[in-house]
């Protein structure tokens, strides 16, 4: 009988193996597809480098005057090699480093205590379920035969296009549109909900629409219902409550669901209302020798998360430590430029959890690093609780929102006041000021302020 | 390869209350009955949700 088994070998695998092998134990690790898993391969390695590219080309623009775009299959050739470079270096040459012994393939569980993978039965003391997710693909008519992308797709294209109807208004569906339009194809979002970034604050997401349709020349549609898409006059037509668009491909960004078909039933282990692997705070499942980790529960899909979450259930598993992971800390980020960046809970989630909050929202041009980047664009808010001024929730939308935030997730995890971030001198110019300034905007009018107060 | 081409209404966020164009300078959102509401400030998110509490007792009655 094995110690443990590992079933994935994306962020949560990875991390839970190679914490297995420094607490001493040999793990079986199971996996099928690109090893590396959604991030390195087709999330937000490839994406990220996608967007950069977009980026220098938009600066370059702005320097000479003119629109300029990267040839189309040049900027995905490019975003190969980096993708190619990373897998290889953190993940094969990882896991060659490590002492586990590797099977390619797709696992299913026989009893609560053995899997079954290319026809060999394997039992072990402990299971890691670590497999990930896949691009969830909503029941529309006619979307089977007219064909659409998913990030994957989308990521490696193999014709050029022109024009990109992204169906969703989530993160990966404003970073798609902001990557595509920038390689210069004309985007539009069909969104659902009543605002992109549903989850966020509204400021934000109203700020974030603003941009995109102004900076980016994104057309925005909310609350769209699509009913039907077919073939057009060349293109493809998706038909909606509030009428058409065609365009030469679609993108699905309808979220992503777990990865559980895996005869679940036959260890025991129960869903939850997600359709994910049901866990308590310990990554523990119902069964209680089976532990998950990453995408496959439901919860936030994040690389970070995913990696911490894989080596706090191998801890467990092995240790029986009782780990938990500080879920209000948990940072996210929509990479597209400016970024948009939060942690910790919204006002009204702050609200319904019974806190007495006080907010507030500061306007980018109020930050002198923004000024003298001249990308003045966006927001930062802040919600306290208005009793022991603890910070509770930071949302951002600007120049490099996606650093700044990881000092918001400290000051949420710490318990950090307002008055811990006024006390705290931040380098001047930085944009990461803003937090402070924020804080400083609960007790004073920060646009009667000089550079340094 | 075809142009994006576009035949779509645009739905504005609007006060549930007074209707005002809703911007990220003026938004609250409240929720109300488990669905989230959008209002230009909390004055009129108080007289939404007064009449839709008002609207609730005499419909059970």
């Amino acid at each position: 009988m094995e110690d443990l088994v590992i079933i994935g070998y994306g962020a949560a695998g990875f991390a839970a193996l190679i914490r297995a092998n420094q607490l001493g134990i040999k793990p079986v690790v199971v996996g099928y597809g690109e090893i590396g898993g959604t991030c390195v391969n087709v999330g937000c390695v490839p994406s990220k480098r996608m967007l950069r590219i977009g980026e220098l080309y938009n600066n370059s623009s702005k320097i000479v005057g003119k629109k300029l775009f990267p040839e189309f299959f040049q900027a995905f050739q490019d975003k190969a090699e980096i993708v190619n470079s990373l897998r290889k270096e953190k993940y094969e040459d990882v896991i060659n480093s490590y002492d586990v012994k590797l099977i390619i393939g797709k696992a299913h569980f026989i009893s609560p205590n053995a899997i079954k993978v290319n026809g060999e039965t394997i039992e072990a003391k402990k299971f890691i379920i670590a497999t990930g997710s896949s691009p969830n693909v909503p029941n529309i008519k006619g979307l089977t035969e007219v064909g659409f992308w998913t990030n994957v797709e989308a990521l490696s294209p193999d014709k050029t296009i022109s024009s990109l109807a992204i169906i969703g208004g989530r993160a990966l569906a404003l970073e798609f549109a902001q990557m595509y339009k920038r390689l210069g194809v004309d985007t539009i979002i069909l969104q659902r909900s009543e605002r992109i970034l549903p989850d966020w604050e509204p400021e934000i997401s109203l700020s974030v629409k603003n941009y995109l349709e102004k900076n980016d020349n994104i057309p925005i549609f909310t609350n769209v219902r699509v009913k039907e898409v077919r073939k057009g006059n060349g293109g493809k037509i998706v038909v909606t409550d509030k009428g058409e668009v065609e365009a030469d491909e679609i993108l699905l960004a309808t979220g992503r669901k777990p990865n559980v078909e895996m005869n679940l039933d036959a260890a025991g282990i129960e869903l939850n209302d997600k359709g994910g692997i049901k866990v308590n705070e310990e990554l523990r499942t119902s069964n209680p020798n089976v532990y998950a980790a990453g995408d496959v529960i439901g919860g936030p899909m994040l690389e970070a998360l995913a990696g911490r979450q894989g080596s706090i259930a191998a801890e467990n598993a092995i240790m029986n430590v009782k780990r938990k992971i500080d879920m209000s800390s948990v940072p996210q980020v929509v990479f597209i430029e400016p970024n948009v960046a939060k942690v910790g809970l919204t006002a009204l989630e702050a609200m319904k959890e019974g806190y007495d909050i006080d907010h507030r929202v500061v306007k980018m041009n109020n930050i002198a690093k923004a000024r003298i980047l001249r990308e003045d664009y966006g927001l930062i808010k802040m919600v306290i609780d208005k009793k022991f001024r603890n910070i509770l929730g930071v949302q951002m939308f600007g120049k490099y929102a996606a650093e700044v935030i990881n000092e918001a997730a400290l000051a949420v995890k710490f318990r950090a006041t307002i008055d811990d971030l006024i006390d705290t001198i931040h380098v001047f110019p930085t944009m990461a000021e803003s937090l402070r300034i924020v804080a400083l905007a609960f007790t004073s009018d920060v646009s009667k302020m000089s550079c340094c107060v | 390869m075809v142009n994006l081409r576009l035949n779509l209404k645009q739905d504005e966020l609007k006060c549930e209350n007074c209707g005002a164009k809703l911007s990220e300078d003026e938004i609250y959102v409240r929720e109300i009955n488990s669905k989230e509401h959008y209002f230009c400030c909390s004055h009129c998110a108080d007289k939404y949700e007064a009449r839709f509490k008002e609207a609730d007792r005499s419909s059970c009655c």
